[in-house]
């Protein structure tokens, strides 16, 4: 009892003698506060029957209404399907991808045109998704240079991103086209930390390159591997949909609508506030668990996670 | 490197090698240098297909009609405007956040921290956070583009992480000069922190410049817009055009070709980038891996 007075004492002592600091972190504090809890305090949308007399309290209850709606329509399944597909291969052709750049930029031996590689290829990552964008109609249009390349082999011309099929392709591509060089920076800083010594043996051990490579190279960028990989399958659902929003249309909505951008017409253009609340808090969850899973086995692996 | 036995196998993978690596700068290049081509080119020429990697039937008219338009003068104004308050606002309200946090003795460390990090793994989503700022009335000002954004949990524990490394006895000794926490960090800690600092601005000012997708939802007045949603105005609207016919209209009314318009602008968008890139390139790389290291 004693105890427990002194030690809420020693508390507001120690708050008032901290005054500056508390009011430090306050701005900070109140912002993440409005425009990070508060909007969780909003997901309860998701479960009533929205008045905008009434706010967001009074209005009345409507239990699981709007899931079950979402699971009856028909557009679940579709966009559920395009989700994960677009998560999956987009893991699939983008994640190895800058791995193999890493491997093969370490085998070049002139520095400077290493250097001159590494920097053409960084840059595409700080254009923005609208100028890549551009770029994809661009040469996906009638007279652009995907359908120039094509005539070569006899294939007629057409506007590529009106149809189903390419989006994915096109989508994947392009951003494999952005990120190659980038992506590669942690693998490269990796490699670097490979011990020479190592190199030295193998060489003297007689190592071809290929061994060198598959021996003292591979190990290295191992840990860094790993850790990537379950970072990026903890966020598998987490597609670019801003990007998805400025390259589709509704020809192409069989393969390219998923749930974000589903969201986005629903409830921004349609106004249907809870429905799209309930969508997005479906996803929300089960990203939720992704990521929380992933990080769990990263530390689990190794020393890296996220928290 | 010399003392690698040289096998024909490894010259010949280092062709191949070397080969493949041309080619792909080609590649990363292309988009770039034809959409340059393309600004400066004859329309008739660019119509038949016949530009690719440099201008040909030089034109400055695309460039004369942006300059000339008050939209894209205006979209620019608006980008700087957003890119230097943005990023001011979140490197100050960042630091002035972790600089508490990196203390051990800190009464609210703990329930900060898991305050900071519950926000990394849950959020709103996107209809509540629109609904939160409509009713706000934050829609149209410059606040919605800049505040919300301004605290993110991953740069806080980043900072957080950085002001733990400097030597508590420099805060000690400040303490004992009369300092406070306020002073200790604008004098000491910021200081000691340039490196960390311009990093996380050169990314702060990259993310404010290619940021689109808030100015669409949240600034329906148009002369709010930054230069990214003008782009995408064009890009969306150009392609409705090319799909409808309604080009050749367009041409006639206006006496310059869209094409040339939509590749000066973007090539006026991509320039401030491209100017600094090589120069800042290195504060890249370094800020990309302290953040992936973090501990």
């Amino acid at each position: 009892m004693n105890g427990n007075v002194v030690s809420k004492n020693s508390f507001w002592r120690r708050c008032i003698k901290q005054r500056y600091l508390i009011m430090m972190v306050l701005p900070g504090f109140v912002l993440m506060l409005v425009f990070k809890y508060f909007p969780m305090y909003g997901i309860l949308i998701a479960f009533k029957d929205f008045n905008a007399m009434d706010g967001i309290l009074r209005s009345p209850w409507a239990g699981l209404k709007h899931f079950q709606a979402f699971f009856d329509s028909p557009m679940s399944w579709r966009i559920i399907k395009n989700t994960l597909l677009l998560g999956l291969y987009s893991l699939i052709f983008g994640f190895p991808a800058p791995i193999v750049f890493a491997l093969l930029l370490n085998e070049l031996r002139i520095t400077l045109f290493k250097r001159a590689v590494q920097t053409i290829t960084y840059f595409p990552h700080f254009l923005s998704t609208v100028i890549i964008v551009g770029f994809v109609h661009e040469f996906a249009s009638m007279d652009g240079i995907i359908n120039h390349v094509m005539g070569w082999f006899g294939v007629d011309p057409v506007p590529l991103l009106n149809f189903s099929a390419n989006f994915r392709s096109l989508f994947i591509g392009s951003s494999i086209w952005q990120e190659l060089g980038w992506g590669a920076i942690i693998y490269l800083a990796a490699i670097t930390g490979a011990d020479s010594a190592l190199y030295e043996a193998a060489v003297i051990d007689g190592a071809n390159r290929w061994q060198r490579i598959r021996y003292v190279t591979w190990p290295a960028i191992v840990p860094a591997t790993t850790v990537m990989l379950i970072m990026k399958l903890g966020s598998i659902l987490s597609t670019d949909f801003q990007k998805v929003l400025l390259m589709y249309n509704p020809n192409i909505y069989e393969t390219a609508d998923v749930i974000e951008t589903y969201v986005y017409r629903l409830g921004i253009m349609g106004t249907q506030y809870e429905y799209s609340s309930a969508v997005g808090l479906m996803l929300s969850l089960i990203a939720f668990v992704l990521i929380t899973s992933g990080n769990y086995i990263s530390k689990k692996v190794s020393e890296n996670s996220l928290w | 490197m010399k003392t690698y036995n040289e096998g024909l196998g490894s010259r010949m993978f280092d062709v191949f090698n070397y080969a493949l690596m041309v080619a792909l700068c080609v590649i990363m290049l292309y988009p770039l240098l034809n959409t340059f081509s393309i600004s400066l080119s004859d329309p008739d020429l660019i119509a038949q297909g016949k530009i690719s990697w440099y201008p040909q039937g030089f034109t400055i008219d695309g460039y004369s009609f942006i300059f000339q338009s008050n939209d894209l003068l205006r979209a620019y104004k608006n980008t700087l405007i957003y890119v230097l308050v943005g990023t001011v606002l979140q490197l100050l309200l960042t630091s002035l956040f972790s600089y508490p946090l990196s203390m051990g003795n800190f009464v609210l460390r703990k329930p900060l921290t898991i305050f900071v990090i519950i926000t990394m793994v849950f959020g709103g989503g996107l209809i509540p956070t629109y609904m939160l700022i409509r009713n706000l009335h934050l829609l149209d000002t410059l606040w919605v583009i800049v505040l919300p954004g301004a605290l993110s949990a991953f740069n806080i524990i980043i900072f957080r992480t950085f002001f733990q490394e400097i030597p508590k006895e420099l805060r000690e000794s400040a303490y004992l000069d009369g300092a406070n926490d306020m002073k200790i960090l604008f004098r000491i800690y910021m200081p000691l922190s340039k490196a960390l600092l311009a990093t996380f601005a050169l990314f702060g000012a990259v993310g404010f410049w290619n940021m689109w997708f808030e100015a669409m939802i949240y600034l329906n007045d148009m002369r709010l817009h930054p230069i990214q949603m003008l782009l995408r105005r064009m890009i969306v609207e150009l392609k409705d055009m090319n799909d409808h016919g309604g080009l050749q209209r367009y041409v006639e009314m206006h006496n310059v070709n869209p094409k040339n318009i939509k590749m000066a602008t973007v090539i006026v968008t991509i320039l401030p980038i491209l100017f600094v890139y090589p120069f800042v390139q290195r504060h890249f790389v370094t800020g990309m891996l302290v953040g992936s290291v973090k501990g």
